[in-house]
């Protein structure tokens, strides 16, 4: 595997998301915005790149029969190293994630890596392997985030808290002037789909994002299944002109003798 | 005999760097922590006696928690009262602050810092903590209001023990 294709995994084809379902609990919990979607993806690449460098750094010295907890100590102290970074730099942020920071911990896709990547592989692919299966993560909770969030308001603010590069609060993005060349005074915000900002409408927005994986990938299956299959045909009747041929040949031979 | 003392080695040499690396950024982050806090709370103090946001507002800094604070406008005026209380429950940490008006009318009731999942913390204070804003200390109902199965009960012990102090203080008044 080239380090290109490292790196890319993680955004399709091994989603730790929509494909390996690793992560779930933050992203059916802290998804209900877009910012707060793209703060646990960030910091989730912080800790998943940095104990994957560790546990890649330090894998001839760590004795099998503890490496389980060598490794889940690694992953708390970057842990609480970004919760208490968090805490210092983007309160708003730290207050909205509350619990499911700590919890980062226990996320399986940054043990999963660490146990089934970085431990049998080199510093550099770790890296690589982490910062790609971080951003394929984070990709895939500001899928599910931008969803919510735009079903529920009808926009996507930015700044509430992700206090960096702005200084107040802003809409991203919002479907209100389409509405308004109807209507005037209109707020999407006010007849929105409330229930995708609760945990129910993680759930459905999951389940949709997750059928459409299904279709895409299910689609392509079938599509090479029929590719193969028009191979494997091709082939037979190349293999059955080869064998009438020969036929033929041999009974010229036959009969010019 | 000799793997025992060196997985003993590398866990101990893992433990220590990593307590090394928490202490460090600890060091860098936590005057930071403490002032965001701080403004956290004198906002939260500035939105429930309804000040503007460039209000300064006068508090005696060392009063420890569990005690009742005395908040004074610029003029040195009482406009109220302030409880912090810092309680650990089922959920984690929480902190409540119970601001009062001085003629013992509750100013608000805000949740301001709590482990517990943030979702769940915003349902409980838009449906329920907001309500008791208005009523009088004394007198106060929990049941007809929040729900005592919805309320944490910290937010209950954290008004019964302002209630008190606040009774106090005017006894002494």
């Amino acid at each position: 595997m080239t380090k290109k294709e490292n790196f890319l995994k993680g955004f399709i084809k091994e989603n730790p998301i929509f494909v390996f379902l690793l992560g779930m609990c933050p992203a059916l919990a802290v998804t209900s915005t877009f910012e707060t979607s793209l703060g646990m993806g960030l910091l989730v690449i912080f800790v998943l790149t940095s104990s994957n460098i560790v546990v890649s750094l330090a894998k001839s010295f760590i004795p099998d029969t503890v490496r389980t907890p060598a490794y889940i100590v690694i992953i708390a102290t970057f842990v609480t190293v970004v919760k208490m970074v968090t805490e210092a730099y983007a309160l708003p942020l730290y207050e909205s994630l509350g619990v499911f920071i700590p919890l980062i911990v226990v996320n399986c896709l940054i043990l999963g890596r660490a146990e089934a990547y970085a431990s049998k592989n080199k510093v550099l692919d770790s890296a690589i392997d982490g910062l790609g299966m971080g951003l394929g993560f984070t990709m895939a909770l500001v899928m599910i985030g931008v969803f919510r969030e735009l079903l529920a308001t009808g926009g996507i603010m930015y700044g509430d808290y992700l206090p960096f590069f702005v200084d107040k609060p802003f809409q991203l993005f919002t479907l209100d002037w389409v509405i308004n060349i109807f209507a005037s005074d209109f707020r999407i915000a006010d007849y929105g789909l409330a229930v995708f900002s609760l945990p129910p409408g993680a759930f459905i927005t999951l389940g949709i994002i997750l059928a459409m994986f299904q279709f895409k990938t299910s689609r392509r299956v079938k599509r090479e299944a029929a590719e193969k299959m028009a191979l494997i045909k091709e082939k037979k009747r190349m293999a059955l002109e080869k064998k009438k041929l020969a036929a033929k040949v041999l009974a010229e031979a036959g009969g010019n003798s | 005999m000799f793997d025992k003392l060196k997985t003993a080695l590398v866990l101990v040499v893992i433990g220590g760097l990593s307590g090394l690396l928490i202490y460090g950024v600890n060091e860098l982050t936590y005057e930071t922590i403490a002032k965001n806090r701080k403004e956290q709370e004198e906002l939260y103090y500035k939105e429930m006696f309804g000040l503007s946001s460039d209000t300064v507002i006068i508090y005696d800094e060392d009063n420890p928690d569990g005690e009742l604070l005395e908040i004074f406008d610029f003029e040195n005026n009482t406009i109220g009262f302030a409880y912090k209380s810092v309680d650990k429950n089922q959920y984690g940490d929480i902190t409540v602050l119970v601001g009062i008006y001085v003629d013992g009318t509750i100013a608000d009731v805000v949740i301001s810092n709590t482990t517990n999942t943030a979702n769940y913390v915003k349902k409980i204070t838009s449906n329920y903590i907001l309500n008791f804003a208005d009523q009088n200390i004394e007198t106060y109902t929990i049941d007809s209001t929040t729900g005592a199965s919805h309320t944490y009960e910290s937010v209950v012990e954290a008004i019964d023990s302002a209630k008190d102090l606040f009774l106090e203080s005017e006894a002494t008044n």
